[in-house]
């Protein structure tokens, strides 16, 4: 028997053995490799709403040398359970180095630059369609083509509704007073709170104008409160268009848009440009401006003037573009005769004063 | 034979070795850079080690996380109320204390006084700016006191306007003007308001004279703060006095002479008086500001406005500061006086209720957590049954999961979000009042560095023909106004004051832990004034959570 030979085979044999012994367990005990996982990972999304599309923003640090090798390397950030509809044309910064961004299905993948990607990574924006049901969704962030070994995840947070309806009603307002005062002792302000009245012009004489406000002649005071957003229209409407003797019909002193002048007969009715105004607030009201033929000047306080002819339909005297608080405007009657007025004690009108807010 | 065993044998290793070598190589070192999202911890105490600094803030080895009700740019902190193993690992002098905002990072100036290792007591003082809560950082033996003019001293903590703060646990002045007390006679020092105080007696002619560096002349805008525990009342006496030469003084004094009484005098021809029942009362600890604001002088006694007295200008310059003596007399004030300010402003309301419920009772206005240890560089140095609850014990490089699910599977990131409602109707709105609707928002995570909430809106709030109510923009819906806002509760909130929903998203909750329900109630609110104008206002909000894992 040949013992070297059969020594040998059995050592070729035993050391074969040991070879691959060896080997496995040198393998074994260096074990499997793990991948390195970026921090601060988040995606901000607009909306998380269930079916919904989002804009995204993603944000995280990359660790170690990044996205290697440059040019080639590949991130991919995989939204499971997101819609198949992920795109746009996303900026791309990186802490170093330069990425670019490409969309299939709902996979995101980052593509290195000349320079490799690395530090703190930023993707937006970019769209895709929410889940369709609530959760938590994970997001894995792995190594698509490189040796570098990224490997992590984060979770969305994704709801049946996002949304919170807000909702409230303010009603609609307005508050008027219209009304006589005695002059001189009243002033017309934002605080007028009377009704009704009768202003009383007196004897009427050829060789003056009787006014409100001269000679203790009421004035005529009126205030509105409104949240209209598109204000209030204060309009007058006169009974007889004129001031009529009650005895004799026929009898009476025409209303005339003109300028006063005794000895000429004439009635109507004037807005005291300088009496007039409102509550100071927040938001700021619309002041109360007078509108033609009631614009004229007034002259207030004296005997003379220009006055808008009354009629029987109504017509605005003044009105406020918006809301306000206590606009106010004080209103002047004025009234002249000639001498072919015929005499009578009993010359009067009715004026009915409207307030209409268009909300 | 022998021979031919053995070279085979040797052969045999040879090449195992090299083979192990060639195929391992790559194994070998990728595993030596190798990294765990998460691991298992199986042992009890697991030590690490590492070279300190004496500077740094990552070398404390502990930290615990303190919030407070209100944020004001005058906080203390009372260490009496630290987790118990906060006076096992802190300095004996305090000194390696450091402070950071909520995010654990950002540094801000802090102020140690009247610490008491032995005692276990003393005041931490915080530098607020930017921070809704605060980590307090100690644990690190090489670590010592900031100097006072350096970045995180306790110079720094005091705003500019602030001309003396003293603490009475000494004769010093806190801040930069260096406003300190000399004495002939000074007081004594024993347990006060805010850890020690100053005692004075008037038997002892105690009293401290500061300087008046930085002072405001008379005549500008001043306030007066301070804690004070009289004995009696007698006829004289004047916890702060600020002497403005020309024999004249503007003093804040608390007597009663004749039956009237008096919170101030000018030792010339001015006294304010006040009814009876608004004067200090005696035998325990008030807090009395004085302020003067141009026109009026005004008094608070425990942070509530009591009387107000008009006053004419004296543009004398300060000469110095006397506390505990009011110099006409001279006279002594009998009792204890804590904590006292001169501020060269006025406090605003919401900073005046935050002074008094912070310095009245720390306890209840302080949340405090629980002690975790810290590292930038290792995972923690403690028993695995002394981890606190609620506090992330992750590093920067390393993540531990802990506890029997861990041991068989790593938990995978998650976060829910959930709002109680999606329609806030704050019905009809009037001039006389502000309507409220709450939406609660919750989060639960289990991300690192926690979570943060936002809010957006689509729009004003408004009709369909474009009329709107107006943003709050002053911090506070008030009845009559036109203001629509939201305001927030909730340990995470992140602002106290109300505030406008806007198309940019704003956060309203945050926090830099992983949590479990955390939630903000959010409250919608809206006024309105005589001139808004009618119609259906409406407004949608979306509310986002996100993860930051």
């Amino acid at each position: 028997m040949n013992w070297n030979f059969l020594a040998n085979k059995y050592n070729q044999l035993t050391a074969k053995i040991l070879v691959v012994t060896i080997v496995v367990v040198a393998l074994l005990r260096v074990g499997f490799v793990e991948a390195a996982a970026p921090t601060l990972m988040l995606d901000t999304l607009d909306r998380i709403k269930i079916s919904e599309s989002a804009t995204h923003s993603l944000s995280m640090t990359l660790p170690g040398a990044g996205i290697t090798p440059a040019n080639t390397g590949t991130l991919l950030i995989t939204y499971t359970g997101f819609g198949s509809d992920f795109a746009g044309t996303p900026v791309v910064t990186c802490g170093t180095g330069t990425a670019t961004a490409g969309f299939a299905t709902n996979v995101l993948t980052l593509t290195s630059g000349a320079t490799a990607c690395s530090g703190t990574l930023t993707v937006t924006p970019f769209t895709g369609t929410n889940p369709g049901s609530a959760g938590s969704y994970t997001i894995s962030v792995a190594t698509g083509v490189g040796g570098a070994g990224i490997g992590g995840q984060f979770a969305i947070a994704i709801v049946d509704d996002d949304q919170v309806v807000v909702s409230a009603t303010v009603e609609s307002s307005i508050t008027f007073n219209v009304g006589t005062q005695a002059a001189p002792g009243s002033t017309c302000t934002g605080s007028f709170a009377g009704n009704g009245g009768s202003l009383d012009l007196g004897t009427l004489t050829t060789g003056a104008i009787t006014s409100s406000d001269v000679s203790s002649v009421n004035h005529i005071c009126s205030r509105v409160s409104t949240n209209a957003s598109n204000g209030v229209n204060v309009t007058v409407e006169s009974l007889n268009a004129s001031l009529q003797s009650v005895s004799v019909p026929a009898d009476y002193i025409p209303s005339a848009t003109a300028a006063m002048a005794a000895g000429t007969a004439n009635y109507g009715l004037c807005a005291s440009a300088t009496r007039r105004g409102m509550d100071t607030t927040d938001p700021v009201g619309a002041m109360p401006a007078a509108v033609s033929p009631f614009i004229a000047s007034c002259v207030e306080d004296t005997a003379a003037g220009s006055v808008g002819a009354l009629t029987i339909s109504p017509q605005i005297v003044w009105a406020t573009s918006g809301p306000v608080a206590n606009a106010y405007y004080n209103l002047v009657i004025k009234a002249a005769i000639s001498g072919t007025i015929p005499a009578h004690n009993d010359y009067a009108d009715t004026l009915t004063f409207v307030a209409t807010g268009t909300f | 034979m022998k021979q031919i065993i053995n070279n085979n044998i040797r052969r045999a290793l040879f090449w195992s070795f090299a083979l192990v070598f060639v195929l391992g190589a790559p194994l070998f070192t990728l595993a030596e850079q190798r990294t765990s999202t998460s691991f298992v911890i199986s042992s009890d105490d697991i030590s690490v080690g590492g070279g300190r600094s004496t500077t740094s803030l990552s070398a404390s080895s502990y930290r615990f996380l303190i919030t407070p009700d209100a944020i004001n740019p005058d906080l203390v902190y009372d260490l009496a109320n630290a987790p118990s193993s906060f006076w096992s690992h802190v300095r004996s002098d305090g000194g390696d204390i450091r402070v950071t905002t909520q995010d654990g990072v950002t540094q801000v100036p802090r102020e140690v006084s009247g610490f008491d290792y032995d005692n276990q007591k003393g005041s931490l003082f915080i530098g607020t700016s930017g921070g809704t809560a605060f980590y307090i950082y100690y644990g690190n033996p090489s670590a010592t006191e900031p100097a006072a003019d350096s970045a995180y001293g306790k110079y720094n903590v005091w705003e500019s306007d602030a001309k003396l703060v003293a603490h009475l646990e000494d004769t010093n002045d806190s801040t930069v003007n260096q406003n300190n007390g000399t004495s002939a006679t000074p007081p004594t020092y024993a347990s006060g308001k805010i850890a020690d105080a100053g005692v004075f007696v008037p038997a002892s002619t105690s009293y401290l004279s500061h300087g008046a560096t930085g002072m405001p002349y008379g005549g500008s805008v001043v306030t007066v703060l301070v804690w004070m525990n009289q004995t009696y009342n007698n006829s004289q006496q004047a916890p702060v006095e600020i002497e403005t030469g020309g024999g004249k003084t503007f003093t804040l004094s608390i007597i009663e002479q004749g039956g009237t009484y008096y919170v101030w005098t000018d030792s010339v021809a001015n006294n304010f008086i006040v009814a009876e029942e608004n004067m200090p009362p005696t035998g325990e600890w008030c807090l009395v500001e004085l302020n003067y604001d141009g026109s009026y002088l005004n008094y608070y006694l425990n942070g509530v406005f009591k009387a107000q007295y008009s006053l004419g200008v004296d543009t004398a310059w300060p000469v110095s500061v006397n506390i505990g003596r009011r110099s006409y007399g001279p006279s002594y004030f009998p009792g204890q006086i804590d904590e006292v300010r001169i501020l060269s402003r006025l406090l605003s309301s919401d900073e005046r209720a935050a002074y008094y419920a912070n310095q009245n009772n720390p306890a209840t206005f302080w949340t405090t957590g629980a002690e975790a240890s810290v590292s930038s560089s290792f995972v923690m140095e403690d028993d695995l049954g002394g981890i606190a609850t609620g506090e992330n014990i992750n590093s920067a490089s390393y993540k531990a999961c802990a506890g029997y699910p861990c041991t068989l599977s790593i938990e995978p990131p998650s976060i829910t979000f959930s709002l109680t409602t999606n329609q806030v109707l704050l019905g009809t709105l009037s001039v006389s009042s502000v309507a409220t609707g709450d939406v609660i928002a919750s989060t639960s995570t289990n991300a690192v560095s926690g979570y943060v909430t936002t809010i957006v809106s689509d729009g004003n709030f408004r009709t369909n023909i474009g009329d709107y109510i107006q943003d709050v923009a002053d911090g506070d819906i008030s009845i009559g106004d036109d203001e629509y806002g939201i305001g927030l509760t909730g340990t995470d909130r992140s602002f106290t004051d109300e505030r406008s929903v806007t198309t940019s998203p704003r956060t309203i909750a945050s926090n830099s832990v992983s949590t479990t329900g955390s939630s903000v109630t959010v409250t919608f609110g809206a006024a309105v004034s005589v001139t808004v104008p009618a119609g259906n206002y409406q407004q949608t909000a979306t509310l986002v959570s996100t993860g930051r894992f």
